[in-house]
């Protein structure tokens, strides 16, 4: 996606730089396509098990369900190492992309694949049930991650150290914090070296010295070979971290590309 | 990102999910299963010790219960109402703790997932596992109440036989928990779709206490009830393991058949039902 204009102009140092780059990105293999993907809901309006709507379904003047699409006709791919930043209003439909690619829910039409093992933080508080423990909610969520028995012991108290939780392993979760939430569901993610990490807006929440550690810890996984998909209305960390942004608007992408470029058209066209 | 990125080895099979299905192509995964095994073993844990916490009594709430109404009920039995068995306080300990963990299990399984969305939602492991391991908890609770019938050897030792049929009681336990495996994977998808499941499941049970021999033998039934009483598999399940447990007689072909037969029949259609539902939780719940 990079304007043909500026191609016809004798190429600058910073260019041939940027083309040697693409060149070296698309010798890389995919790891994630996106492939025409949409999703419906449904809108809830009408209860449709209700007694009077079932009679109506009978009779067949039953209303027909309303639906909305968050996203459609939405096409991508992804190529391991790349950190993609999804920017876009609320409701442009970036955390159920999300969702369909981690698999918490099924795609409508269209279809995705991907490969290797996927971290996914979908907003604060990950999988955790209130009364579980901080150490539980380490080995469900670890587990849910594809993580073995061994791993989730020789992970935990790297992870408890990393979210400043080490007191409160035995504490049921809802006792926490919800920057204590936060830390812990960021802990879990990163730590089962994913080959994905899918996060959502997980850098909004936590103190500053938090988010620089994340920072931190996510740069680590950059240059480790982890390909990341970072979901986030804020533009800043977007630009910090992506190496390509994509925009969605209306449930379709509105431009995809150079990290700067795309997040100016977003703030303009916002 | 000018440096370069050491590139990882990527598995060849990709995991592709359609509107449809989500599955994974090319080689199989065989070392799955045994994650999943123990995140099974971890939710049925949580789900037990999240049930007493903050209790001073714990799980003795749970022995005192079928306790308090076998003495209630063997007073009413013997002195009110004759029923003639001189082994009934055993007898309807046993069909009370095992009506306990499939009245539980079933109430409990049922709303799994409504209950448990936070994890739903968020959290990527097969769906399955949360109401099978509510219903697992279940089984840990009936294993200890259990228990409460190695007190009463002493009390009532007429009652007992120690012989080789009581290796049959975890066969008959498995075929108990695979027809509540069926049960739940039903009941708990439907719930999440059509909210009134739990009412129905609770309207059921209060009915099937009374069409299961808990409270009284099946032999005092008049003919044509009996044949339809002997129908329901929970009669098998419950007969059988009186059998084994107190009198030593292995449950007889016809028997094996009335217990094994709804309960694979059951599996299945618990299975098809959930796997036809299952798409629609993540969207319901």
């Amino acid at each position: 996606m990079y304007s043909q204009a500026v191609r016809l102009v004798a190429p600058t140092d910073e260019q041939q730089q940027e083309t040697v780059e693409k060149a070296a990105l698309e010798a890389r293999a995919v790891i994630v396509k996106v492939d025409n993907v949409g999703k419906a809901f449904r809108r809830f309006e009408v209860q449709p098990f209700l007694l009077r709507n079932l009679a109506l379904r009978i009779v067949g003047k039953a209303p027909k369900p309303k639906e909305f699409w968050p996203l459609q006709d939405v096409s991508f791919e992804i190529r391991q190492g790349e950190t993609v930043g999804i920017v876009g209003h609320n409701g442009c439909g970036k955390s159920t992309l999300l969702r369909i690619i981690a698999g918490a829910c099924y795609p409508t039409k269209g279809r995705v694949q991907l490969r290797g093992r996927v971290a996914p933080l979908l907003s604060l508080g990950v999988g955790f049930q209130p009364d579980m423990t901080g150490r539980e909610c380490i080995e469900i969520n670890a587990t849910a991650l594809g993580m073995s028995r061994e791993e989730i012991a020789r992970a935990e108290q790297p992870i408890a150290e990393f979210a400043e939780l080490k007191d409160f392993l035995e504490t049921p979760v809802r006792f926490y914090s919800s920057g204590m939430l936060a830390r812990l569901g960021f802990a879990i993610a990163i730590h089962s070296t994913p080959d994905l990490l899918l996060l959502d807006e997980v850098l909004a929440v936590g103190d500053h010295a938090f988010q620089r550690k994340c920072i931190a810890r996510i740069r680590e996984l950059q240059e480790a070979g982890t390909t990341i998909l970072y979901v986030s209305h804020a533009d800043g960390a977007v630009q910090e971290l992506c190496s390509r942004a994509i925009w969605l608007h209306g449930g379709h992408i509105a431009a995809d590309g150079n990290p700067a470029d795309v997040v100016a058209a977003y703030l303009r066209g916002g | 990102m000018a440096t370069p990125v050491p590139v990882r080895h990527l598995p060849d099979a990709w995991i592709v999910r359609t509107p449809k299905r989500s599955f994974v192509e090319g080689k199989a995964r065989a070392a799955a299963t045994t994650g999943w095994l123990s995140a099974l073993w971890i939710l049925t844990r949580h789900e037990f010790r999240a049930r007493y916490r903050g209790q001073a009594l714990g799980v003795i709430w749970s022995l005192l219960n079928p306790v308090i109404m076998m003495g209630i009920l063997s007073v009413i039995f013997t002195h009110v109402f004759p029923s003639g068995k001189k082994d009934y306080p055993i007898f309807v300990l046993i069909g009370l703790v095992v009506w306990q963990f499939v009245g539980s299990a079933l109430n409990a399984g049922t709303t799994a997932f409504v209950a448990h969305a936070d994890i739903i939602k968020r959290t990527i492991f097969p769906r399955q596992l949360l109401p099978l391991a509510v219903m697992l908890s279940f089984g840990i609770n009936f294993l200890i109440e259990s228990s409460v019938l190695l007190i009463f050897i002493p009390v009532f030792p007429s009652s007992f036989t120690l012989s080789w049929t009581l290796l049959l009681v975890p066969v008959i336990l498995a075929f108990l928990v695979l027809l509540l495996a069926a049960l739940v994977l039903a009941t708990s998808v439907l719930h999440v779709v059509y909210r009134d499941v739990a009412y129905l499941v609770q309207t059921a049970l209060l009915i099937f206490y009374w069409l299961t021999p808990i409270i009284y033998p099946v032999d005092r039934v008049p003919e044509p009830y009996q044949t339809v009483l002997k129908c329901n598999p929970l009669t098998g399940i419950m007969n059988g393991l009186r059998g084994c447990v107190m009198n030593g007689t292995p449950p007889s072909l016809l028997q094996w058949a009335s217990i094994a037969v709804p309960s694979l029949v059951a599996f299945g259609l618990g299975w098809l039902i959930f796997k036809h539902y299952e798409r629609m939780v993540l969207d319901h719940v």
